[in-house]
């Protein structure tokens, strides 16, 4: 059960309340269940069996399924050694599994995020977009779909975009790539190289969230990325380390659960790891947890959620600022470089830069970190 | 401390003593401070209910330009998600034209419904946060954009889209919003719904759901289009600023939380330039929003004339309070009690009745505007109650109840004398020059134009009526008065009897100093109800002069069915007429469209040579919003036709808060395959003719209204005089105000006079002839407000007719000075100043002692 959570949940749950309106507590978990979970899923496709994942067909969109993101996030750090993180976040979200004729009539909406966290400064910068799937708008195009796996993991030309925020491949592979972002405070200008293997998260790419939810999952960590950031109207060269996830699915998430702890870690020694644990509304521990360790050859090894233990030990006006990790036999914490990276969007959640350190305070490396639910 | 004591004691001795006089002034404030609670209250709940009423709510501008469409929306919006325009916050496309559904032609409005989702009713309603786990999202209290289209705001659709007959309750409300963004949905009332159901006239491949109230069809672009049979254009982008009400302004928020309401008449923030865009302020571009906006500002104005007068009333109550101690206090002083002392504790009373009073007056305030509210809610508005612990109706309560009754007290302590003053020397010329100032300042205003600058130079020309018009008045009578009574016997011969009058000419001119502020305000309040009066009685004229343009004899249906048969009406000789409507877009907002014959009579009827063919007649309020002129020619759009017009007269429409045009019936094929609306008939007909017209028309269709012209004639009349009931009433209070606060000084100044009657009681005047000489003096005092307010009641009326009507709702009104319209005012102001002093006077006539009595 290496699965990411679905990160996006926030941002689909923004589109349930916007949608429908947000207008009773009473009916929330309704909405949240409604947008992830198995209500009115009727038509859509579903995350239900390990299904081979193909590329670059499973780079581009899945309007068959109800939801979908483009999740990329990296530690960086400017010639003055200043340490920034940033996030770039592409969401789709079918309202029907049909659209109509013409670009208008389409089912699809799409919601941008992005975010740069200044550790000098400590202050996190952020926008939002939300709009409908017309192509002039937002979209996601790549190249024509090959054969579904067996076939190895391959990349080829592909293009997400909302309003001037652009991901996309520079060639005709799916990396490197681009990214360009501009908001009123804060602006990207990065180009992303591989590094690792694409990991299929989960069974070869098939992320169970419990007995009957589900979804597809992979992720490319470790990506080396340069470029420059703006903040504040400062132009910074940087360079650093990123990690694009990708998700779809119909339902995701089922009632029970209250929210989720999720991390992605990339470790100065070359490894990574990608942890997750989900909080149940009853308090108790979920079988569903999971975690996926990757060497530093690219080799990933999905762990035993028993092995994996995740414990907070401060927190800021009710956010796990601080954690305790146990893998097996390691031992190693997880702290947020500031507290305040608190996405203010529609839908709030938590979603920063930390840095792993030993128990002395030694920096072993960094990452992100994102809270739901709280 | 004893003699502290003795001091309080003797302080509510004469309180206990004079209960009428304490009760009046404890009564006074508290019903100022009601008067001021309420006006507040209850013109921020109208304020409130008036502005979301309004379609687009939330939108400060719109950006049009001529062949608009979705390419130049993709541009725009491209550039400003490019950084360009930092003060816009969102942008909504929309699209708009007519449709024949339910038997009628409707408006048929396209949108984006997620074009500015990403800001949905953020800043235009109260953040609820909602629980989510622990985490909260804001909560839009209307759904998204479209609860910002004003039309579908209501109880009903505060969830979005609520279930109907088309759209039964069991669909989940999420579904109907995809629908309507992927499917070809109509939304509109139950009422149209039903209408289209029983006419069986929904366009094909297209659902019709019941939404709100309004009869408005509301529609996704893409159905709007195909619909309008428009594909890809587009009629406006709005535009929707950070801060719509005053960007960055803060004293115009202050403003807004004082006076609810009186920000309305500021021009709005200026929009974004942009390029090859005309950008409009959304009021003007929507027919009835700067009609909103002065309705919404005249309670301002109301709101900030309550505060004024209860800052009178209890400045009036608070001096007199103190004066009517006066001699009581001199006693006091003679006896050796500290002057300070004497003074802080009238200081301290004035405080301690002003916080009973205030607390009173905040209550009934509240009970009062809750009362007034509930009709409101039926509007859609909250109530008033519960802005009831708004810091600034607390803040205005007690500002009104006890700083006001303070100060006072503290100004009238010093005038008599209990603590020394420092000498001023009268300084005439100064208040020339203030007053001089402040007429200037009235032209500048004016020169304005505005509907704020109206006002403020009305407030400015009564500063200097209070200023200099009245003391001058005064200083003349005074003169006059001494003159006369230092004449010698061989110049004339003063008949003993005649020795009260020309005692009451000279205390009259002596004493109207003393109580000058009293004065001025009855002045002011005369002067307000000749104004307001000259005002209504020139309208008058107008509006009848209007209907008779507007109003030719015979026989109007409304409501005629389509395709009705009107081969009855072909009688030899009959002259009918069908007017026919529609909507038409110019490049500074829609305009109404009337299709009728205008024939050479028709056209002479509005002052016009020979017929109209080609060019049309505007109405006042289009002229003014669609900034025109006699002579401009106007391009008008509807249904993808476009035709240039030439405006050969502006027409006075008083009542049509909206552009409107009458256009000869030779234009309309140029908007063909345009609904166009033939729901009213006019037969011109002799009386007898005409009622039996009417007759048949009423049996032939009984759902439209048949109304006989002279009948409409006289109902019009009607509904104009009950409009102006209010005008009137407020008038009358204002001299009510007035009176009460005269009231209150003449007690105290005919306290004062108690010694000089006791000695002319002495010297054997009857104490019937001190009463008569007491009134004659307050009917001076009446007089001489009254006469003074003439000049400023006449030029009231002028900046009513000329600068406030126009400002607030687009109508010129022409000056008509009526002798009865203002002698009438003057009439009341008398009789307010002689009711104020009857009391005041027979008690100082016959409660003073005879010498024997001493």
């Amino acid at each position: 059960m290496n699965d990411r959570l679905p990160m996006a949940v926030p941002a689909l749950l923004l589109l349930g309340l916007a949608l429908a309106g947000c207008t009773e507590p009473a009916a929330e978990g309704g909405r949240l269940g409604a947008v992830l979970g198995v209500e009115e899923a009727d038509g859509f496709r579903r995350a239900t069996l390990p299904a081979g994942i193909g590329f670059p067909r499973d780079h581009g969109a899945h309007p068959d399924f109800r939801s979908e993101w483009w999740y990329f996030t990296a530690a960086l750090r400017d010639d003055q050694g200043r340490d920034l993180g940033v996030q770039f976040t592409l969401f789709r979200q079918a309202l029907l599994p049909f659209s109509g004729r013409g670009p208008w009539r389409t089912a699809q909406v799409f919601l941008g995020h992005l975010a740069v966290s200044d550790v000098v400064t400590g202050i996190h910068r952020q926008a939002e977009r939300l709009v409908r799937g017309h192509p002039r708008l937002a979209g996601v195009t790549h190249a024509p779909n090959v054969p579904a796996a067996p076939a190895p993991p391959s990349t080829a030309s592909f293009a997400a975009w909302i309003e001037g925020w652009r991901l996309a491949s520079v060639g005709g592979e799916f990396l490197p790539m681009t990214l360009q972002a501009t908001d009123a405070e804060i602006g990207l200008d990065l180009r992303l190289e591989q590094t690792k293997p694409i990991v299929l998260q989960g069974d070869g790419g098939f992320s169970a969230k419990g007995p009957s939810n589900a979804s597809y999952y992979y992720s490319v960590p470790r990506l080396a990325v340069s470029g420059t950031v703006i903040v504040a109207g400062e132009r910074r060269e940087v360079v650093g380390r990123g990690w694009l996830d990708r998700e779809w699915s119909t339902s995701v998430l089922a009632p029970e659960y209250a929210g989720w702890d999720w991390f992605a870690l990339q470790l100065d020694d070359g490894r990574d790891f990608m942890l997750y644990q989900l909080r149940r509304r009853d308090g108790g521990q979920d079988a569903y947890n999971g975690a996926t360790a990757i060497d530093a050859d690219g080799d990933a090894r999905r762990l035993d959620p028993a092995q994996v233990q995740l414990a907070p030990t401060r927190t800021w006006r009710g956010w796990p600022m601080h954690w305790k990790v146990t893998i097996g036999a390691e031992r190693f914490y997880i702290t947020a470089a500031f507290d305040d990276q608190v996405m203010e969007t529609f839908v709030r959640y938590w979603e920063g830069l930390v840095w792993v350190e030993d128990e002395n305070g030694t920096r072993l490396g960094s990452g992100y970190m994102e809270l739901t639910g709280y | 401390m004893n003699s502290l004591f003795l001091l309080l004691r003797s302080q509510f001795r004469f309180l206990a003593r004079n209960p009428v006089g304490s009760g009046v002034t404890l009564l006074g404030i508290a019903l100022a401070v009601t008067s001021v609670v309420t006006v507040h209250l209850t013109g921020r709940t109208l304020a409130s209910a008036v502005r979301d009423t309004q379609a687009f709510s939330g939108y400060s501008h719109v950006a049009t330009r001529p062949n608009l469409a979705e390419e130049d929306y993709f541009a725009l919006r491209a550039r400003w998600r490019n950084g360009e325009w930092p003060q816009l916050a969102g942008l909504l496309p929309m699209v708009e034209g007519t449709l024949r559904i339910g038997g009628e032609v409707r408006r048929l409005v396209g949108i984006e419904p997620l074009a500015d989702i990403g800001h949905s009713d953020r800043g235009l309603a109260p953040q609820e946060p909602l629980p989510f786990g622990n985490a909260s999202c804001p909560s839009p209290s209307r759904p998204v954009t479209l609860s910002a289209f004003g039309q579908l705001r209501s109880p009903k659709s505060d969830r979005l889209l609520e279930g109907s007959v088309a759209n039964p309750p069991e669909r989940a409300t999420p579904a109907l919003l995809e629908r309507f963004l992927t499917e070809n949905v109509v939304a509109s009332s139950d009422r149209v719904l039903r209408a289209a159901m029983e006419h069986g006239d929904i366009p094909q491949d297209t659902s019709l759901v019941a939404l709100a109230d309004g009869d408005i069809l509301i529609a996704d672009l893409p159905t709007a289009w195909r619909l309008l049979q428009r594909p890809g254009q587009l009629d406006a982008i709005w535009l929707r600023t950070e801060d719509t009400l005053a960007s960055g302004r803060m004293l115009v928020q202050w403003l807004e939380a004082l006076l609810p309401g009186l920000s309305a008449a500021l021009e709005p923030p200026p929009g974004p330039r942009i390029e090859d865009f005309v950008v409009t302020p959304a009021a003007n571009w929507q027919g009835l929003g700067r009609y909103a906006d002065a309705v919404v500002f005249n309670l301002g104005a109301l709101g900030a004339l309550a505060l004024l007068v209860a800052g009178f009333l209890t400045a009036e109550l608070g001096i007199a309070n103190v004066a009517r101690r006066e001699r009581e206090i001199q006693r006091l002083l003679a006896l050796g009690v500290s002057g300070r002392l004497l003074g802080i504790l009238q200081v301290g009373e004035a405080a301690v009745m002003g916080t009973v009073a205030s607390g009173l007056g905040l209550v009934a305030g509240i009970f009062l505007s809750a009362e007034l509210s509930a009709p409101l809610s039926a509007l859609g508005a909250r109530g008033a109650t519960a802005d009831a612990t708004d810091g600034w109706v607390i803040g205005k309560a007690f500002g009104t109840g006890i700083v006001v009754a303070t100060l006072a007290a503290l100004a009238a302590v010093r005038r008599i004398g209990i603590t020394r003053a420092r000498a001023r020397p009268q300084r005439r010329w100064l208040s020339a020059i203030g007053a001089g100032a402040a007429v200037a300042a009235s032209a500048g205003l004016l020169l304005h134009g505005s509907l704020i600058g109206a006002f403020a130079a009305l407030l400015t020309l009564c500063v200097a009526h209070m200023l200099a018009v009245l003391p001058a008045t005064v200083l003349l009578l005074g003169r006059r008065a001494t003159a006369v009574t230092h004449m010698s016997p061989p110049c004339r011969t003063v008949p003993p009897k005649r020795v009260p009058l020309r005692l009451s000419l000279r205390a009259a001119s002596a004493h109207a100093g003393e109580i000058g502020f009293a004065l001025g305000a009855l002045s002011v309040a005369t002067a307000a109800a000749i104004g307001m009066a000259v005002m209504v009685e020139s309208l008058r004229r107008d509006f009848l002069t209007m209907l008779d343009q507007r109003l030719p004899p015979g026989i109007y249906v409304a409501g005629v069915p389509a395709g009705a048969d009107l081969s009855w009406l072909d009688a030899p000789g009959a002259d009918v007429q069908r007017p026919g409507t529609m909507r038409a877009r110019t490049a500074k907002g829609f305009v109404d469209v009337t299709f009728a014959r205008i024939d050479a009579a028709e056209a002479a009827r509005y002052g016009l040579e020979g017929s109209l063919t080609d060019k049309v007649m505007l109405n006042e309020p289009g002229a003014r919003r669609l900034d025109v002129a006699r002579g401009d020619t106007l391009r008008l759009a509807a249904g993808g036709h476009t035709q240039a017009v030439e405006v050969a007269h502006v027409f006075r429409d008083f009542g049509a808060p909206t552009p409107r045009i009458i256009a000869p019936e030779a234009l309309a094929p140029a908007f063909r395959g345009v609904p166009i609306r033939h729901d009213r008939l006019f037969v011109a007909a002799s009386a007898e003719e005409g009622r039996a017209v009417a007759q048949q028309a009423r049996r032939r269709w009984p759902d439209s209204r048949v109304q006989d012209q002279a009948q409409l004639r006289v109902l019009a009349e009607e509904v104009f005089n009950a409009s102006f009931v209010v005008a009137t009433s407020l008038a009358a209070l204002a001299l009510v105000v007035a009176a009460v606060g005269l009231y209150g000084v003449l007690t105290a100044l005919q306290t004062r006079r108690v010694p000089e009657f006791r000695l002319l009681h002495a010297m054997g005047i009857p104490r019937p002839a001190l009463w008569r000489m007491a009134l004659v003096q307050c009917a001076v005092l009446g007089a001489v407000a009254t006469v003074a307010a003439i000049p400023l009641g006449l030029a009231t009326a002028w900046v009513l007719c000329a600068f406030v009507s126009p400002a607030a709702f687009g109508w010129t009104i022409e000056l008509h000075p009526d002798a009865v319209a203002t002698l009438t005012p003057m009439g009341w102001g008398l009789l307010a100043a002689l009711a104020a002093g009857a009391v005041p006077s027979w008690r100082s006539a016959f409660r003073t002692p005879a010498p024997a009595d001493e």
